[in-house]
């Protein structure tokens, strides 16, 4: 019988590279139900604040996995779009007093609009032309966010919001904050997860394999070019305003390129093609630098070490490599 | 009728194409061949959209389609393949086949976002047309699932094809679709050509295996350093001077 293979069974079987795509959204499952136990479980609430702002960062590499892992499209600008989402909600919060959930989600419009307007000049470009190019960008908007001080307030004394308070609740204090952006996580998630199963997602990665032939039977390469910087900037421009309200007064220091590689490694240890390998890669580069904290004089070193081993010995991403170690594990097993 | 009428394009100083004009027939294999270097790929990347043209135009079935971008050119019902196999390797050889309906998708992209309902109904139908179309390929049920990059070659090539057949073009055009395969998938591929053509579609078959061409083709054009040599049945194109000449001390691969 030809036609017995249903899509959902042909779903969890496709490489793309390696395992189970729907291996994906259970593990970014599991990893949405480990943050509140982990929450809970810490009683130390600089841990916890840690915490949130991995899933905060998460949420940007979310973004930039759709970018770079799917579409290929590399960018070494993201801080902008964090910088972007951070600002303007800050701005609006404190201009018009306006809600800051929709403060938030005018931040992430906003930088979701610039994201959409550079893809067109940038469609053009490649590989390292591309990075050059969103490496420009993302040191152009740092200046601006270091200078244009009536806006931003620079470097110092930077910009500050008030608490966050949602329908009149106060849910500023980090058990509560961490809901919002546990939430705002799982939304981001949700989605990215749809589009990697479905025609956006295989489109996307038909466009990075060869542009050529994605194009030849029917997609406009261009526009899902706009489309996944749109979406990447969004994402990004969210977590810069969840970020906003994390640290509730922050400086252009921030939004430097340092935070631009931050997200790239994130996503490049977690995973390219998983949104899980994202969330994964977030936080562990987030608690590294709080774990070496007691190593302080050895911090960058062992950073450094673990990086270059994990590429070497697991190039395709930290989650990619420990699946597939547990499955060798498994067949040890059983044989 | 697919309608190419006095097309030019230079590179720099190379005349690629000079004053080309070519027609394909609906329900039927039409041979394009010529030595290396001819200008048989760059006419197809006019014809496909992805090059301009300096002059001249393209109509499929009447309608001017010259300056169309190639998404655009899909729609408008022309599909091609690609000289050196363009594969979406990483995905399974169900998915790539599935990719060929992009154009038949009809959600939008926030009902993607969202995976509504209706976008699982049409996945679904999507995977079982590309099933349908695999199964048309000759490619066995157990490559279906396998990452496409890792098929055989010459079922690579078969994928394309069912990648094209999948957009449900009114004419394809294969360039050098023959190329790396051996005399045995040689002439089954031949056999699907023509099986394709008696299903309506008009097939433009770009082929240095001239056995291959002459077996299926209805039309053959002949094209030498930019322009057509010769054009006719056959037997015709065969006994042309012309055309020997041009193949004269020519190898074929
Ligand atoms: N993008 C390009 N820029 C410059 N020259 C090109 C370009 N594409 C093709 N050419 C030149 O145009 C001429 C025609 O090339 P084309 O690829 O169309 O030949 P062909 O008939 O397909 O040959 P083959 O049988 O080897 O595939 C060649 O001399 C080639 O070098
Ligand atoms: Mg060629």
């Amino acid at each position: 019988m030809k036609l017995t293979v249903s899509p959902a069974a042909s779903e969890s079987t496709a490489k793309r590279p390696g395992v189970p795509l729907s291996a994906d959204r259970k593990l970014s499952l599991v990893l949405m139900v480990l943050f509140p136990i982990c929450t809970f479980a810490v009683t130390n609430s600089f841990y916890k604040s840690v915490l949130v702002l991995s899933m905060i960062n998460a949420i940007a590499a979310v973004g930039l996995c759709l970018m770079l892992g799917f579409a290929g499209e590399i960018s070494i600008g993201q801080a902008a779009f964090y910088g972007l989402g951070a600002y303007v909600t800050a701005y609006l919060a404190n201009q018009f007093h306006i809600e800051p959930a929709l403060a938030i989600a005018a931040g992430a419009a906003v930088a979701m609009t610039i994201g959409w307007g550079i893809s067109r000049p940038l469609s053009r470009l490649h590989e390292h032309y591309l990075a050059m190019a969103t490496l420009a960008f993302g040191i152009i908007m740092y200046i601006f966010f270091a200078n244009a001080r009536a806006f931003t307030g620079g470097l110092d004394p930077g910009a500050s919001v008030e608490r966050f308070m949602f329908l009149g609740f106060d849910l500023s204090s980090m058990e509560r904050y961490f809901w919002v952006v546990w939430v705002a996580l799982g939304l981001s998630v949700l989605v990215a997860g749809n589009i990697a199963s479905t025609q956006v997602g295989r489109s996307l990665l038909a466009v990075k394999m060869s542009a050529s032939a994605a194009a030849s039977v029917g997609v406009d390469v261009v526009r899902m070019k706009a489309f996944v910087f749109a979406i990447g900037a969004l994402l990004t421009g969210l977590s810069g305003g969840l970020y906003a309200y994390f640290a509730r007064s922050f400086n252009a220091g921030t939004f430097g390129i340092g935070y631009s590689i931050e997200l790239l490694m994130m996503v490049v240890l977690g995973s390219l093609t998983r949104v899980s390998g994202a969330i994964v890669g977030a936080f562990i580069i987030t608690i590294l630098p709080v774990v070496f904290e007691q190593f302080e004089d050895y911090k960058t070193l062992v950073f450094g070490i673990t990086m270059v081993l994990i590429m070497k010995f697991m190039p395709s991403g930290l989650v990619e490599g420990v699946l597939s170690l547990g499955e060798r594990l498994l067949r040890g097993k059983r044989n | 009728m697919l309608a190419i009428r006095h097309v030019s394009k230079r590179f720099g100083g190379l005349r690629a194409l000079r004053d080309v004009n070519i027609e394909a027939e609906r329900s039927c294999v039409t041979g394009l061949i010529g030595p290396n270097g001819a200008g048989k790929s760059t006419l197809m990347n006019v014809i496909s959209g992805f090059i301009g043209a300096d002059e001249g135009s393209v109509t499929v079935d009447e309608a001017e389609t010259i300056g169309l971008p190639p998404h655009r050119m899909c729609a408008s019902g022309v599909v091609r393949t690609f000289q050196n196999l363009q594969m979406f390797s990483d995905m399974s050889t169900v998915e790539v086949v599935v990719m060929g309906r992009t154009r038949h998708r009809r959600a939008s992209l926030a009902a993607n976002l969202l995976m509504t309902p209706a976008v699982r109904h049409e996945e679904r139908d999507a995977f079982l047309a590309a099933q349908d179309l695999l199964v048309r390929m000759d490619v066995p049920e157990s490559f279906w699932l396998r990452r496409a990059g890792d098929l055989p070659y010459g079922f690579q090539r078969r994928v394309e094809i069912a990648r094209a057949l999948a957009t449900e073009p009114a004419y394809l055009l294969l360039d050098e679709p023959a190329a790396g395969l051996n005399d045995k998938e040689s002439s089954a591929l031949g056999e699907t050509l023509r099986k394709i053509a008696d299903g309506g579609i008009g097939v433009v078959l770009i082929e240095h295996d001239i056995d291959l061409v002459m077996n299926v083709s209805a039309r053959v054009f002949v094209m030498d350093a930019g322009t057509v040599i010769a054009s006719g049945t056959p037997s015709e194109v065969r006994s042309n001077p012309d055309v020997v000449a041009a193949y004269l001390g020519e190898e074929h691969d």
